[in-house]
């Protein structure tokens, strides 16, 4: 049944997740923008960038795909919003992102629901990821 | 490097940022609020028994399986690890269930997050659902001819 406390565990929720999530986002954003300015982020560019031209995304994406896959999507989100993509590149990193994210986190909870051999959904969800991507980029 | 156009772009971004958020992430917790209070996913999750029956799984796959898609598999595994103790689902059940939530859950937050960045919302969930009920389609054929132990144990 819907109540006012209804609203406002709702909108507490949202302002409390808001909070979670924007902890995490802003100072990773403002870490990758500094470090743009330094010769890091064109070292990862140069060294990821032949992976990265199979699914069409410059070489320092690498760096928002790994965090998101084996990190925090919210993490990647920081640093998407740090590089100079186009949407399509946006939105192909997205469903990369989509498919593999949190991966360590969400798998041990997969686990804790009681799947045994989490290593096939790891690798559906890569395969995943890299497959779709690689169309995308056809 | 101009250290004043530096800290411009990033106060400009990070407060488009903290905006764009939240106004995503409010009411998407008010709604999943609701639906909490009004149980509409128990009374949704009927509507799917024909669809669990196509993939082999019994029809208590369908609230666990609902939960997921929507509320993602960090909000939602609560209300799954809690369905799974009752008992109602095995082993290959939970594999199906999990392989397809792996692939596609969080359908309402994750795609929207994206979406506020700048990437196409809907192709990232048109992609998702057709991967997901494909694989799980060809995996619960698959099981069904072979033995089905050695995927699961």
């Amino acid at each position: 049944m819907i109540t006012i406390q209804t609203w406002r565990d709702g909108f507490e929720n949202g302002i409390k997740t808001s909070f979670i999530i924007l902890k995490v986002v802003i100072p990773i954003y403002v870490g990758v923008t500094i470090l743009k300015h330094t010769p890091i982020i064109s070292w990862v560019s140069t060294v990821f960038a032949p992976i990265m031209k199979f699914v069409g995304l410059p070489g320092e994406s690498a760096l928002a795909f790994v965090t998101g896959a084996f990190i925090s999507i919210y993490a990647s989100i920081g640093i998407i919003i740090a590089l100079d993509l186009t949407p399509w590149q946006i939105t192909t990193i997205a469903v990369m992102l989509n498919f593999s994210h949190d991966l360590f986190v969400e798998t041990a909870l997969l686990k804790k629901i009681g799947v045994n051999r989490v290593w096939i959904i790891v690798m559906i969800r890569l395969g995943c990821s890299f497959f779709i991507a690689s169309l995308m980029n056809l | 490097m101009d250290y004043l156009d530096v800290f411009t772009e990033i106060l400009n971004s990070s407060i488009k940022t903290i905006v764009l958020i939240t106004s995503i992430i409010i009411p998407m917790m008010i709604v999943i609020e609701l639906m909490k209070a009004t149980q509409v996913l128990d009374k949704a999750a009927s509507i799917f028994h024909p669809a669990m029956k196509f993939v082999f799984l019994p029809k208590e796959g369908a609230f666990p399986l609902l939960a997921g898609f929507l509320f993602g598999i960090s909000y939602g595994s609560g209300l799954i690890i809690s369905f799974s103790k009752s008992g109602n689902l095995n082993k290959k059940d939970l594999m199906f269930i999990c392989i397809f939530l792996a692939v596609c859950h969080g359908i309402i937050e994750d795609p929207l997050i994206f979406a506020a960045i700048g990437a196409a919302w809907w192709f990232i969930v048109v992609i998702r659902i057709s991967l997901a009920v494909i694989i799980l389609v060809v995996i619960s054929r698959i099981l069904d001819v072979k033995n089905q132990q050695t995927l699961i144990n």
